[in-house]
């Protein structure tokens, strides 16, 4: 029967116009078996007396129910479900036009021309609006397009959910099952080698994996091996050697095959070893890692005024190359060093206090030559007022440092400097290229002694 | 006259993630998205500066994944596609917010700006964006540095030199490929540094590399200007330049940072998330699932719920903008004053930032940057921008200091990519690498296949090294994603050696894998020999 000639769309049709506000389940009526959600099967299948319906998966319950004989039901179980479809005027009906209606029912498939009940919407026009929506244009819009007669907030958005989902199938993106390659792959368990590497995740952490093979471990068994151990040696300036300064032990877990280690002096070198301890308290080592050495995670306490030029253009590359054979006097034949002149000067006297005059040795650190850590030292002779003004030595060039009674003040180019509680200061003095004059002034307490001392740089430009 | 100097620093990279077999992949969206957001803005404010006649210089690394995946024709066909569709949706916003004055015009200046790109990307550079870039470094106006091969956290590859050499040689002579010069410096991948590292640079004629503060600070001996001048590694004579702690706090801090601010555009309030299922379906993932579209129509209005979110005005985030850079620039300002007078000769500010953090995360970025660019050349006098190359051109003078062990990661070391959530992938990264160098060694001279074997084993185990997916596994999402592809990586890896060794060479499968990971196609395995 073709579905222009479908009695029964022709009423939902006319209907659902008359009345829109209709019966939910009559949604349910005009869709074929595979359209319907699994809960609205089971229910069906209830009815039909299908056993453990609940239990079954839907493409299952569509299978029985399409195959269902329904003439060996029983005239009510043929009406219930009837009934649950939403089939009008069946109260009457004679069991044969049950089934009858029934299998029609059941046998509509999905290219059916099916008025949508209560929509006004054939099945195609409802994929098409399905279609669109999943292309993009917005329901209300798609709705107009398709159904002028309809009335937009008509459409069925329960449907169109559902629908979509169909859709979303059969929009799933391609793919390319051919180059679909090692997509179950794994990672072996173990590579059979021994091994043990150390790396290192911050000051005080350490993190170690090994491997070790079987016939080792038997060794360490025939040994007596005991208690598995990983020991953790400081090996912390020591070269290549086995010589260590102290260690420690970590117990293990026998399976363990990796394991996160605290040390708790950061910017230290370590080594590790993996083994056992066996009865008597010896170690029996299976293996030896690599040396790290952590982060000091401080401020150094060196201070070295060591600079190096090293001009833009010319390659480090020639230079890398020839480090494996002398590493330093290679860089270092291409740093100009730097080149310091220093002069210090001692200027004018206090007018209010007479100088006693004591011989005193300021030194005067300057960059180093050449590479190296020499330094130049100028002879200063420096007055000291009586007052409280003991002494007053500069120590440094481009960091300056000295000592003067807690209570003096000190200005370097006008500028106060601040002392702490027993008098030292301490301060940079700007050092770019060319000539400098940095005049220190200290003032004994309410200003009775000065003191001034005057630096002079100077630093080729080249 | 200025005083002193500020290098502006962006890091671009993504991982390597390009899938022909599949149609959609979810993860390619990464670089669509940050092609979206922040390289074109970039170009964009770039193009204007320079037409502009604005003097500035920049430095940025692009990454050679980032790198090829920008020149990859099916990469650049499908973001075409993946722009058609967010334009698409920008035109039903322009119609669905009709009825609403202030979202309409949101609708209207996100669609407007989608013009702009479409421009900049399918007219102005033929979809192929790297060209912008290289045309700015033959300007001058750009400095780019190179950076691990694949963005490896090298100091997990410390007891593997080969490794570390091989990631940083691959990376120069694909960066050679790529824009036709030497490299002068590199971005350590997470700014991660082990000490004498540097010596691998050195072979590689690199002159520069980037740390964080701390690296600079606990370099032994005591740096003297701390990060306001670069110092020379003893040995290599490479110089390594600090990040500035300032410059990073005020861009980088959610909270005090500028991109906290309540104007400027709420990142989490996505209509990908917000609209109806049925509207906004064709522009989520197929399956259904939620993702972000980039269109955001609130801002970040406070320490309120993202429902409570007020809706954005560009005006007023522009506005904040501008107050930023001027502010921004005022800090820098003293900055500079104050560490000249200290140091007597004229101090280096190094301001590094992810490339990303500016337009993806930061929406208003790269209009901060370029009203920061234009102020700094006008609006001021003590500083001016500079790349570590130019600043190493005028002062070739410095402090010798051997850097500490670092990166800029959590806590600033190697924590975050050796953690437990995956420090169990080095056993088998590492066991390819003394696979890769073993095979190095033993076929000097190859043939034919065999090269073409060892090549491929190359990239694979390149690919594995990526910090991307250790990264990724410790930050908890798509962890599935990265866990498999090292997993895929390694099993083609020890595949393809085995079927070297084995003389029995599946063609059709090789040729499959080199189509599917088909990242540095001149690279040469000889790089991981042993020296």
């Amino acid at each position: 029967m073709g579905p222009a000639h479908d009695p029964l769309s022709k009423i939902s049709t006319k209907e659902s116009l008359t009345s829109p506000k209709r019966d939910a389940s009559l949604n349910v009526c005009m869709r074929p078996l595979s359209v319907l959600r699994r809960a609205q099967l089971v229910e069906l299948a209830h009815r039909a007396g299908v056993a453990r319906a609940g239990k079954r998966r839907r493409q299952e319950l569509v299978k029985i129910l399409l195959a269902l004989d329904l003439r060996s039901l029983r005239k009510e179980q043929l009406y219930a479900m009837a009934r649950y479809l939403g089939m009008k005027a069946m109260s009457k009906a004679s069991k044969k036009i049950l089934v009858e209606r029934l299998r029609r029912e059941f046998a509509q498939k999905e290219e059916a021309e099916v008025k949508t009940a209560g929509r006004g919407l054939t099945a195609r026009e409802l994929d098409e609006l399905v279609r669109a929506q999943w292309l993009g244009s917005s329901p209300s819009v798609v709705a107009e397009r398709l159904t002028d007669n309809v009335v937009r907030q008509d459409v069925p958005q329960e449907l169109i959910r559902e629908q979509l989902d169909v859709m979303q199938i059969k929009f799933t993106p391609t793919i390319r099952h051919e180059l679909l390659i090692d997509q179950d792959a794994q990672l072996p368990d173990s590579y059979g080698s021994n091994r043990a590497a150390l790396l290192v995740r911050d000051p005080n952490w350490l993190f170690v994996y090994w491997e070790v093979t079987q016939d080792r471990i038997d060794w360490a068994r025939s040994q007596g091996a005991r208690t598995p151990l990983l020991r953790v040696y400081d090996v912390t300036d020591l070269g290549g050697s086995e010589s260590w300064h102290s260690y420690f032990d970590v117990y293990r877990g026998e399976e363990a095959r990796a394991w996160h280690i605290y040390v708790p002096v950061a910017g230290r070198a370590y080594v590790i070893e993996v083994g056992y301890v066996n009865g008597r308290g010896q170690f029996l080592p299976l293996l030896r890692s690599n040396r790290v050495e952590t982060p000091a995670a401080r401020i150094s306490p060196l201070i070295e005024d060591r600079f190096a030029t090293i001009p833009f253009d010319q390659p480090l590359g020639e230079l890398a190359r020839q480090r494996k054979l002398r590493t330093r006097e290679t860089i270092e034949a291409a740093v100009r060093s730097t080149r310091v002149h220093l002069k210090m000067t001692r200027l004018s006297l206090p007018p209010v206090c007479q100088p006693a005059v004591s011989d005193r040795t300021g030194a005067v650190k300057g960059l180093a030559p050449e590479g190296g850590a020499a330094w130049s030292r100028v002879e200063m002779l420096a007055s000291v007022p009586e007052a409280r003004l003991r002494w007053f030595r500069l120590e440094r060039d481009l960091v300056v440092s000295g000592r003067t009674a807690p209570d003096a003040m000190v200005f370097i180019n006008g500028e106060s400097v601040d002392l702490d509680a027993s008098g030292n200061f301490w301060f940079r003095i700007p050092f770019p290229a060319g000539r400098q004059v940095h005049p220190v002034v200290a003032y004994s307490c309410e200003k009775k002694g000065r003191e001034e001392i005057l630096i002079q740089f100077s630093q080729p430009s080249s | 006259m200025p005083i002193g100097y500020l290098a502006l620093v962006l890091h671009a990279h993504l991982p390597f993630v390009r899938h022909p077999e599949y149609e959609y992949f979810l993860e390619e969206e990464w670089m669509y998205e940050a092609i979206m957001e922040t390289y074109l803005p970039l170009i964009e404010i770039f193009d204007k500066l320079v037409a502009d006649r604005v003097p500035f210089e920049l430095t940025m690394t692009i990454s050679p994944p980032l790198a090829t995946m920008l020149e990859d024709p099916l990469l650049q066909e499908r973001y075409i596609k993946y722009f058609d569709k967010v334009m698409e949706l920008t035109g039903k916003e322009c119609m669905r917010t009709r009825q609403d004055p202030h979202f309409a015009y949101l609708a209207e200046f996100y669609r407007q700006r989608l013009e702009v790109a479409r421009e900049i990307y399918r007219d102005r550079y033929q979809c192929n964006i790297l060209n912008a870039f290289r045309k700015y470094q033959q300007m001058g106006v750009l400095e780019i540095v190179t950076c691990g091969a694949t963005h490896a956290f090298l100091p997990n590859y410390a007891v593997q030199p080969e490794a570390v050499r091989a990631q940083i040689q691959i990376a120069t002579d694909h960066y050679r490929e790529t824009f036709g010069r030497d490299p002068k410096g590199i971005w350590l991948p997470e700014c991660g540094y082990f000490p004498r590292l540097d010596e691998f640079l050195a072979e590689a004629d690199i002159r520069f590399f980037f740390m964080d503060a701390h690296g600079i600070l606990h370099s032994t001996p005591r740096p003297l200007y701390g990060t306001y001048a670069p110092v020379f590694c003893p040995g290599s004579g490479v110089a390594a330049f600090g990040r500035d702690l300032e410059c990073s706090k005020q861009v980088w801090s959610s909270k005090e940072g500028y991109p906290g601010d309540p104007d400027y555009r709420e990142f989490y309030r996505d209509i990908g998330f917000d609209l109806d299922q049925e509207y906004i379906a064709r522009y989520v993932q197929p399956d259904g699932k939620r993702k972000n579209t980039g269109i955001k129509y609130y801002r970040i209005t406070g320490e309120v719920d993202l429902g409570a979110k007020a809706p954005y005005d560009p005006y007023r985030a522009l506005q904040k903008a501008d107050l930023h850079a001027g502010n921004f620039m005022f800090n820098r300002e003293r900055q500079v004053e104050y560490a000249h007078g200290v140091m007597g000769k004229p101090p280096i500010v190094v301001a590094p930032y992810d490339a990303e953090l500016f337009g993806h995360w930061w929406y208003e970025g790269p209009i901060w940057l370029e009203y920061l660019i234009r102020k700094i050349a006008y609006d001021q006098n003590v500083f001016q921008l500079i790349t570590p190359a130019n600043f190493l051109r005028k002062h070739d003078t410095h402090q010798v200091c051997a850097p500490s062990f670092s990166s800029w990661g959590d806590q600033g070391y190697a924590s975050y990519w050796l953690d437990g959530a995956n420090d169990w992938i080095y056993r088998h990264l590492h066991e390819m690498g003394f696979r890769m160098i073993e095979a190095a060694n033993r076929y000097p001279v190859p043939s034919l296949l065999q090269r073409r074997l060892l090549n491929q084993a190359a990239r694979e185990l390149l690919l594995a090294q990526s910090s991307d997916w250790p990264f990724i596994m410790k930050a908890g999402t798509m962890v599935e994603y990265a866990v498999g592809r090292i997993k895929r990586h390694a099993a083609r890896f020890f595949k393809l050696l085995d079927q070297l060794e084995s003389d029995r060479v599946d063609e059709a499968w090789v040729s499959k894998v080199e189509f599917l990971d088909n990242i540095f196609p001149h690279i040469d395995y000889r790089k991981f020999h042993s020296v």
